[in-house]
């Protein structure tokens, strides 16, 4: 990557940030710069999150950078540890700390004895990868270190994986919580990455299957099945197949039968889909419509689901991140790091339904349909948590999109 | 649960006590939401640039944030262009030199701009690329000024530095020029100045602007700045380069901050009409027996009562010491980020007549618990506006200060503080709810 036009992938350390801050009775505390906290508030509050008492900062000195002076660290600490009284204190270090190699686990393990919160701290600094490893690290830490060990089982699921760096997440969860609810009658213990307790992540073994919505989230997955015998089904649902499909694992590794009125519904969903001469007759009649999709990689899987049952073809999938932490690829899923190639794409694509980025939508001729669904999506505000793109809600609403693309784009 | 306010206080130094920043203590080691960077300081000043390019060297979160804050709102860039080269893991451990070349060659040929500014963040500063160098070798490949900003965040507890080097390394884009009928504004850091008083009878009498560093100018507006007859330094930000101009260029200055004082603001005008070499408007004179007439009839309300106060648009310790001297006010704690040598007057005089506690500014989350120990009968700046009223303390509003400058200051300051002193008596009466 060179020049930069539009934005960066955002850093590991930003998607540690934005994981943690939501997690009550715990604070994230950045021992770096005060600029980069201050600059960053704008990012964290536009996903939602609360700032009051979740986020601080130490800033730093020349002292800190150029003679090793940890001091500002540890009295911040002292602090934090006496006026809030936080379970967790996370101690998140800046790019600058972790260039000059600054041993903030050696001070956390040292003033562990002095503080009654866990100290835990993260020694990424922005340089390990982009915000996927950032969320792998988070998760990873959360299912380790904080999830209890338990056999005892309720029937109750978590989410894991929700990062709020992605556009809609809100909603998405919101209906999987529903799609849970209707189809076994089973309420969300808790959601990692979104707001919720310490303790509701230590005893986050109780439930009785994880939801793995996005690969980063695997490993902390498989923790919690190694130390609490928790299964887990990996996946999201997009498009009606793809969420009676997803509905169909969790029913069988739960062991229940999903509710028939909802198995109906859908069923008359995927049906009402079919053109007339069912699905021999698909994409016969007319030239397909053509989508290109730019988003996370798990993003990119559950939108080609729903856009194959829409009969749009996908001629391009453009992953927003790095693919080196997925095993095995989609083939059909890029990444091009330059942003120079990306935006050469973008310029090249015409008549397409184009869902992507904001960064697409600068790009994408206005001979495309765009509709946003990852982010960078700085110029927008999130208000709705119910308006998801998962799940049957998340269908309809994508369907009703491809029913005004004839008249918008040329085909 | 919180911090403890008495234990701040007793720890916390008095005006008196400090001679420079690092004395100076923060109301809590842990901030929230802390200082602004110089980053932010440089962008605030270059996006106001048409032809230009920003180029932000850093990690990716630095690129992000400032590309975050000038797509939109009020500090949408405004005819530059913000981009970024984002450094890796392999940058910092074998520099950055090869990006930065592509980078530069593909701006140029995107953007093809008058000037380039090149601004730094902390790792690039301690990594130690020699970003100067690269500067000079673009400026000599491509033929325009390419300007370094060092903008690390760790030698500073605020933005200014950041508007303070932009400005001053603009110097370099200047060339001689012929003298003519304008004047340039130095060191506006936000808001509008052709909205103010004292462009008004500047361009009344014939005068026009020329340049405006911070604020709407061009490549070529600041080549053909040495043009002015007289530069006016609105903030300390703008004297550096004030300075260098005259030193180079032969530019006289005068210095014509935000002043909330009636006698200072007429000296200033003074000042300016003398260096214009124009006779001064006879409206000046009203304006500034009306002020004095103000002030002194304010005084009766607001004797006594007391104040603390975060950073202002005015220029801080002069305001201060105006509010003290010539209104009776008692400040007891002042939230500051400089102890600049060109206020060292303001503050001895301040002394003579109070010394409040001092302490880092940017800090909003600790000073609740300071509120109901001081017991201040007024806050200036932010604050939790909620724990405010609990307390009982009125809120002074000053809007529009961005966009004053010569007596509508003073009477500005005058009206905020009937203002809030109006709601300070309704509270106490019970009829603003608490």
């Amino acid at each position: 990557m060179s020049l930069c036009r539009f934005y960066p992938a955002p850093s590991d350390r930003m998607a540690i940030i934005w994981s943690l801050m939501p997690v009550k009775n715990a604070v994230v505390l950045e021992y770096g710069p005060a600029g980069t906290t201050h600059f960053g508030g704008g990012l964290y509050s536009s996903f939602g999150i609360e700032l009051g008492r979740t986020l601080y900062t130490t800033h730093i000195s020349e002292d800190d950078v150029i003679m090793g002076d940890v001091s500002r660290l540890e009295n911040a600490i002292r602090e934090v540890d006496a006026a809030y009284n936080p379970e967790i204190i996370f101690v998140v270090a800046s790019a600058v700390i972790a260039v000059i190699g600054t041993d903030i686990a050696g001070v956390c393990r040292y003033m562990q004895e002095e503080v009654n919160a866990r100290l835990i701290s993260f020694e990424e600094g922005g340089f390990r990868g982009d915000y996927t490893y950032g969320l792998k690290s988070v998760y990873r830490m959360l299912a380790k270190e904080v999830v209890q060990p338990t056999d005892e089982k309720e029937k109750v699921f978590n989410i894991l994986g929700a990062s709020l760096g992605a556009w809609r997440m809100r909603s998405d969860v919101w209906e999987i919580q529903q799609l849970m609810k209707e189809a076994f009658g089973w309420d969300c213990h808790f959601v990692m990455g979104m707001e919720c307790n310490v303790e509701d992540i230590e005893t986050a073994g109780k439930a009785a299957v994880n939801l793995v919505i996005r690969n980063e989230a695997l490993q902390a997955a498989e923790i919690i099945k190694d130390k609490c015998g928790t299964p887990y089904v990996y996946g999201a649902p997009y498009g009606y197949k793809g969420t009676l499909e997803w509905l169909k694992q969790i029913a069988q590794v739960i062991g229940q039968e999903i509710n028939p009125a909802l198995v109906k519904r859908l069923e008359e969903k995927i049906r009402r889909l079919m053109p007339m001469g069912g699905p021999m007759a698909m994409g016969l009649t007319r030239e397909k419509p053509k989508a290109y999709l730019q988003a996370d990689y798990d993003t990119l899987l559950g939108f080609k689901q729903a856009m194959t049952e829409l009969d749009i073809d996908v001629a391009g999938m453009i992953c927003s991140h790095s693919l080196k932490s997925i095993e095995v690829a989609d083939r059909q899923i890029k990444h091009y790091p330059k942003e120079k190639d990306r935006i050469n794409l973008f310029k090249s694509v015409k008549n397409r339904w184009c869902l992507g980025s904001e960064e697409m939508e600068r790009y994408c001729g206005e001979d495309n349909c765009f509709t946003l669904i990852s982010a960078p999506f700085v110029s927008r505000s999130q208000t709705a948590t119910h308006l998801p793109f998962m799940g049957e809600k998340g269908m309809d609403y994508l369907v009703e999109l491809k029913s005004g693309l004839n008249r918008k784009i040329n085909i | 649960m919180g911090l403890n306010g008495n234990e701040m206080i007793s720890k916390m130094k008095r005006l008196s006590q400090v001679s420079n920043m690092k004395q100076v203590k923060p109301l809590s080691y842990a901030l929230f939401p802390g200082y602004h960077c110089p980053l932010m300081g440089a962008m605030l000043t270059i996006k106001e640039i048409d032809n230009s390019v920003m180029v932000v060297i850093g990690p990716d979160e630095c690129a992000y944030y400032t590309k975050m804050a000038t797509s939109g709102g009020n500090m949408r860039a405004n005819g530059c262009e913000i981009v970024s080269v984002v450094l890796d893991q392999h940058d910092v451990t074998f520099g950055c030199q090869e990006k930065m070349d592509e980078a530069f060659e593909e701006l140029m040929e995107e953007y093809n701009p008058q000037a380039v500014y090149l601004v730094t963040t902390c790792v690039v500063e301690v990594i130690g690329d020699d970003i100067d160098a690269m500067a000079r070798g673009y400026s000599r490949q491509y033929g325009l000024p390419v300007i370094v900003v060092h903008a690390e965040n760790f030698k500073t507890d605020d933005h200014l530095p950041g508007i303070e080097h932009t400005m001053d390394a603009s110097i370099d884009i200047m060339e001689k020029q012929e003298i003519t009928d304008t004047v340039n504004v130095l060191g506006l850091r936000l808001g509008d100045f052709t909205k103010s008083e004292a462009y008004r009878f500047i361009s009344e009498s014939g005068t026009a602007v020329a340049m405006m560093l911070p604020g709407k100018s061009s490549a070529q507006q600041i080549k053909t700045a040495p043009q002015a007859k007289c530069n006016i330094v609105v903030h300390p930000v703008g004297l550096p380069l004030a300075k260098e101009m005259e030193e180079k260029f032969g530019t006289p200055y005068v210095v014509f901050e935000r002043y909330s004082d009636s006698d200072r603001i007429y000296d200033c005008y003074k000042q300016l009409f003398e260096k214009l070499e124009k006779p001064m408007p006879q409206e000046i004179d009203e304006l500034y027996a009306a002020a004095k007439e103000k002030t002194a009839s304010a005084q009766q309300a607001l004797r006594g009562k007391t104040y603390i106060s975060g950073n202002t648009a005015l220029c801080n310790y002069e305001f201060h010491l105006f509010l003290a001297d010539k209104l009776g006010m008692t400040p007891l704690l002042l939230q500051i980020s400089d102890l600049d040598a060109d206020s060292d007057e303001f503050r001895a005089q301040l002394l003579k007549k109070r010394d409040p506690y001092i302490t880092r500014a940017a800090n909003i989350g600790a000073m609740q618990y300071l509120y109901p120990i001081l017991k201040p009968d007024f806050n200036m700046g932010a604050g939790n506006s909620v724990e405010m009223r609990r307390n009982g303390i009125a809120t002074v509003r000053m809007m529009g200060a961005y966009n004053t400058l010569g007596f509508e200051v003073s009477d500005l300051v005058v009206r905020a503080f009937i203002m809030a002193e109006k709601e300070l008596q309704m509270m106490k009466n019970g009829g603003i709810h608490r």
